[in-house]
């Protein structure tokens, strides 16, 4: 009923029934009346030269709906990464083969609507408008079908052409969701092709259907959604004003109805554009229908409703599915709770136990080739040779020793994020984050705060309101990133021996409880609002994709081994030479001068060694300097002891406890810094670096203190 | 097996777990609102309610999808629970 006339536009069906078979895909390409041949082979080999321009489609699509699953099963590693312009959202397009064309790619960013939230929504939306693609291939998933169809229908406004790539069917099935995608074709009148992308399945079956959908007839239309009767006249008179005094890049039934639903930027630019008196009329139309969002939104699911009616079955209400099976125990207030516990527990009592031993070999390797290099080297200068040993290798070495704590860690975050645990765990912590004025979401970017700060910082934007955000990423630099479990993974064993492992798991438990505490102490400082709203899609569980977790932690990982060749290398080389310039002597070095100045502070922390100073301060460079520091100042001591012991022998074990709090908690590294000076401004940087400052350095005195004096002196 | 409160309208937060309501509107202004619709809680949708304890956030399912609710939100949504039956589309 909410129909409109429904006409079979597009000439050939993209529908392919059983699991995509390529075979079951008949296109014919009516403009240049050839058929497309492409069967699997996308890399260039088909003989005849590319056409001229590249084809442009994008992929646009919710929020797990597998979107990057697919871009990246279709471009392979042939990416471009940058950004949006003037945005700082990651932009990834790639150019293709599909059979002899040549397409470019372009990954949109993920969105569950088109209304100006964010700025993802806004990349969309201006994309569309701005640089209409020749189509739009629209991913949804296969079980969650309905309300993924809602970027469908806000897609339809635009003069675009479409594909609805139903993906996941794989999902769908162990879920007991039956799909039937011919009505669903039908029902929409735009082309639908079954994809299970983590198994490359229906792949081909895409490719072939969005060239032709990018080359066929542009008459496509399908079945759009229509506005409420009662609505119409008001769109009509909205379009009447509107037309003519806007820019032609809008289609003016779309903006009125955006202007209706109350859209602010769009309101925006239809106020400045609107003569005095169109403007007034504008006003008085959008205010005596304020209500019309419910409506028009309504408008949309009844749209849906209609054309899946046919298409999906569910399964009974008293059917558990695997999804409700794991979520009785991971969403449970009390089970859930002690389940997230556990995994963080398994996750550390996981690297300390595979990682560690890997870490001592690597490091034990480093020494030996130190070992060997200082023979081998026995003819160059003094400095050089130095330089390179004491220097390089003792400082990058060490740091790239600690390689498998990285890669184990990024491989659990991925895994937990990849199977859709990481929405369980802020609906868990939901209850206590808002002990805080936040709510489960912003437990989110923190959990991913273990791995590196940097992403953890970034990802503070799933936060819509200020206050959530500004605090969350006040929070943020104090969880113990890998870089800075790595230390104390490295440096446990050598201060603690056989209860390293305790003291380790006690350090993070110490160290979440400050957070908790200063959350609390400055939520309660910060003017509370009226409480964000807290609405958050759980994903359906699935598989781990090799594919994806690989390139998670291949794309973390290099960045921690281009941080170990470039500022790492860089600093280790300046600690060097500060450490023995003047005159070669570390003892009566600049390094020995500036740490010693800070001494007096040190002391109160058990730290009088200048050493464990300067490679405090050197952590604000990269987190994993504190090592490369301490193994540029102390390797040239050890030639047969194992420096960490050299570290251990210098401190006592209440000063050890100590500069192992003081570098968790020191301040964020410099790729942090400047993450939160660009989301929050320098103001806020230069109070969560204060902070941090005063909290470590507080907490290693403090810690110094009480456990010189229970005998840990 | 439940009580049957059918045709009496209520808000979301208060149905229980493993009802099934229909949601008639919402309450409060264009600021949340426009989320819940977007996300499906619009009039005539039916809501499946898998969680709610007396704290914390509900989990609901809507429009084929699940969803956690903070229980403000879900005081927003104006329901009237269906009678229980064994299945629904």
């Amino acid at each position: 009923m909410k129909l409109a006339a429904l006409r079979p536009a597009f000439r050939g069906s993209c529908h392919s029934p059983a699991r995509g078979s390529p075979a079951a895909t008949e296109v014919r390409i009516l403009d240049d009346g050839a058929q497309l041949q492409g069967r699997g082979a996308p890399a260039g080999g088909a003989g005849s030269p590319p056409p001229g321009r590249a084809v442009r489609i994008a992929i646009a699509g919710q929020p797990n709906v597998g979107k990057s699953t697919v871009f990246n099963s279709l471009t392979g590693l042939d990416q471009h990464v940058g950004n949006w312009p003037g945005k700082t959202v990651e932009k990834k397009s790639g150019f293709v083969r599909f059979g002899q064309a040549t397409v470019e790619l372009v990954d949109l960013p993920g969105t569950y609507s088109l209304s100006a939230h964010s700025a993802e929504e806004e990349i969309v939306r201006d994309y569309l408008l701005f640089q209409p693609p020749e189509a739009v291939v629209v991913v949804v998933g296969a079980a969650t079908l309905e309300r993924n169809l809602y970027l469908v229908a806000e897609l339809l406004a635009f003069n675009v052409p479409l594909v609805v790539a139903v993906n996941m069917m794989d999902v769908a099935a162990r879920e007991g969701v039956e799909l039937d995608l011919q009505s669903l074709q039908t029902a929409l009148g735009l082309p639908v092709t079954a994809l299970s992308a983590a198994r490359n399945e229906g792949l081909e079956a895409l490719r072939v259907c969005a060239l032709a959908t990018a080359r066929g007839p542009r008459a496509a239309i399908a079945a759009r959604p229509s506005s409420r009767p009662e609505h119409r006249p008001i769109i009509r008179h909205l379009m009447q004003l509107l037309d003519g005094n806007i820019p032609s890049a809008y289609p003016l039934e779309w903006l009125a109805t955006k202007l209706l639903e109350g859209d602010p930027r769009l309101t925006q630019m239809a106020r400045a554009s609107l003569p005095p008196h169109a403007l007034a009329e504008l006003d008085r139309l959008l205010h005596a229908h304020e209500d019309a969002f419910l409506d028009i939104v309504g408008g949309r699911y009844d749209w849906i409703r209609e054309v899946t009616r046919a298409v999906v079955r569910r399964p009974r209400t008293d059917v558990v599915s695997l999804t409700d099976r794991i979520d009785r125990v991971a969403t449970h207030p009390t089970w859930g709770l002690l389940a997230l516990i556990t995994i963080l527990g398994l996750t550390f009592w996981l690297i300390y136990g595979l990682a560690t031993p890997m870490v001592n070999l690597l490091a034990g390797a480093t020494q030996t080739l130190a070992a060997v290099a200082r023979t081998a080297l026995a003819a160059w200068p003094a400095w050089l040779s130095g330089l390179a040993i004491d220097g390089l290798l003792s400082g990058v070495g060490m740091v790239l020793a600690f390689l498998p704590v990285m890669v184990l860690f990024f491989a659990v975050l991925g895994v937990l994020e990849d199977v859709g645990y990481f929405a369980r765990a802020a609906y868990v912590m939901d209850r206590f984050m808002h002990a805080l004025g936040l709510h489960g979401k912003s437990f989110l970017p923190l959990f991913l705060g273990f791995g590196c700060n940097v992403p953890a910082a970034l990802g503070t934007r799933i936060l819509e309101d200020r206050r959530s955000r500004l605090l969350t990423l006040l929070l943020t630099p104090l969880v113990p990133c890998t870089a800075r479990l790595g230390v104390i993974a490295f440096l446990a064993p050598a201060f603690f021996g056989a209860r390293a492992a305790l003291v380790s798991s006690l350090l993070v438990a110490f160290n979440i409880l400050i957070i908790a505490f200063l959350g609390l102490v400055v939520g309660r400082l910060m003017p509370r609002q009226t409480p964000p709203a807290f609405i958050m899609e759980l994903p359906l569980y699935h598989l781990p994709m090799p594919r994806t977790l690989a390139r998670f932690v291949w794309h973390n990982t290099r960045s921690f081994v281009e941080k170990a060749g470039s500022i790492i290398l860089l600093a280790s080389a300046g600690v060097w030479a500060l450490s023995r310039l003047p005159t070669g002597d570390p003892a009566s070095s600049v390094l020995a001068w500036v740490g010693r100045g800070l001494e007096p502070l040190g002391v109160l922390m058990g730290l009088g060694d200048w050493r464990m100073l300067t490679a405090l301060l050197t952590s604000f460079v990269a987190k994993e300097n504190t090592i490369a520091t301490l193994g540029v100042l102390f390797a040239g001591q050890a030639q047969h002891t194992p420096w960490p012991a050299l570290v251990a022998a210098h401190l006592a074990p209440a000063a050890g406890l100590a500069f192992l709090v003081v570098q968790m908690l020191f301040i964020p590294c410099a790729a942090t810094l400047s993450i939160l000076r660009q989301e929050a401004g320098w103001r806020w940087a230069s109070l969560s670096v204060l902070l941090q400052l005063a909290i470590s350095i507080g907490m290693g005195i403090a810690v110094f203190q009480i456990a010189s004096r229970v005998g840990y002196g | 097996m439940t009580q049957p409160q059918t045709s009496v309208e209520t808000v979301l937060s208060l149905v229980a777990v493993g009802q099934t309501a229909l949601v008639l509107g919402l309450h409060g202004g264009r600021a949340v609102g426009e989320r819940l619709a977007e996300f499906g809680l619009v009039p005539s949708a039916r809501v499946s309610v898998l969680r709610n304890s007396r704290h914390g956030p509900l989990l609901v399912a809507v429009q084929g999808a699940r969803l956690a609710l903070g229980r403000g939100e879900a005081a927003k949504v104006r329901v009237i629970v269906e009678p229980a039956r064994t299945g629904h589309e």
